[in-house]
């Protein structure tokens, strides 16, 4: 097993290096037109970091912070910080919970949510267009790879 | 007021549009509603009609929104 492996590495059409390239090279490239998706009537003056802020709070949700810390990786810390200037932009609404006063709760105003719709609207078209180019059957293999290559990238991260 | 008049109120006022265009079979491409502008439409609705639209794919006519609207009152 671990022969036929070391085999694959070294054979053509198996090429570890392009495969490293590929990987930071579509990783990097998505974050670049993720960038330039942001210029529109709707998020334009947002970074990427708040309008994955904004996402993290949810469309509909009300969200203590510890929540949408934790989507975010972040601590409660920097993400009060954040949050602050997205409620001053008015993006983002802070209420304290009914049932308990203490805690403070995140939810997105009506500007945060057409943010988020204009967010899931570029990853909906950009996907769309990527895929654009493979057979039925491409598609499945390429996602069934993925999501194994994916799997070690998430426990590493 | 009918879904279809709020959704004519909104789109007359958002993009100008003359309110005889706007009947169910219209299609939103024929309106000329891009797809930013079905967001603020969606957005705009959602607080008219006190609904949570959700994120549904497929509406391309004004007949469908109006019939996804109706579905969620």
């Amino acid at each position: 097993m671990e022969e036929g492996r070391e085999d694959r590495k070294r054979a053509g059409g198996c090429d570890r290096q392009a495969i490293d390239d590929l990987l930071s090279g579509t990783f990097n490239s998505i974050l670049r037109i993720e960038e330039r998706s942001l210029d529109n009537r709707l998020t334009s003056g947002l970074t990427i970091t708040e309008v994955h802020t904004i996402v993290a709070v949810g469309l509909y949700e009300r969200n203590p912070m510890n929540v949408v810390a934790a989507r975010l990786s972040v601590t409660t810390a920097t993400l009060t910080t954040a949050v602050g200037k997205l409620e001053r932009k008015g993006f983002i609404e802070r209420t304290r919970a009914a049932d308990d006063r203490r805690k403070v709760l995140l939810s997105l105003t009506k500007k945060g949510r057409l943010v988020y719709r204009a967010h899931s609207l570029f990853h909906r078209q950009m996907v769309d267009e990527a895929l654009e180019g493979l057979t039925d059957e491409e598609e499945r293999v390429f996602t069934e790879a993925l999501i194994k290559v994916k799997a070690f990238f998430d426990e590493r991260a | 007021m009918a879904t279809i008049d709020t959704v004519k109120d909104v789109l007359a006022e958002n993009l100008d549009l003359d309110k005889d265009q706007i009947t169910e079979d219209a299609t939103m491409e024929a309106l000329g509603i891009d797809s930013l502008d079905m967001m603020e439409l969606i957005c705009d609705l959602e607080e008219k009609c006190g609904i949570e639209f959700g994120e549904p794919e497929g509406i391309e006519t004004i007949g469908q929104l109006v019939a996804h609207i109706d579905s969620l009152k």
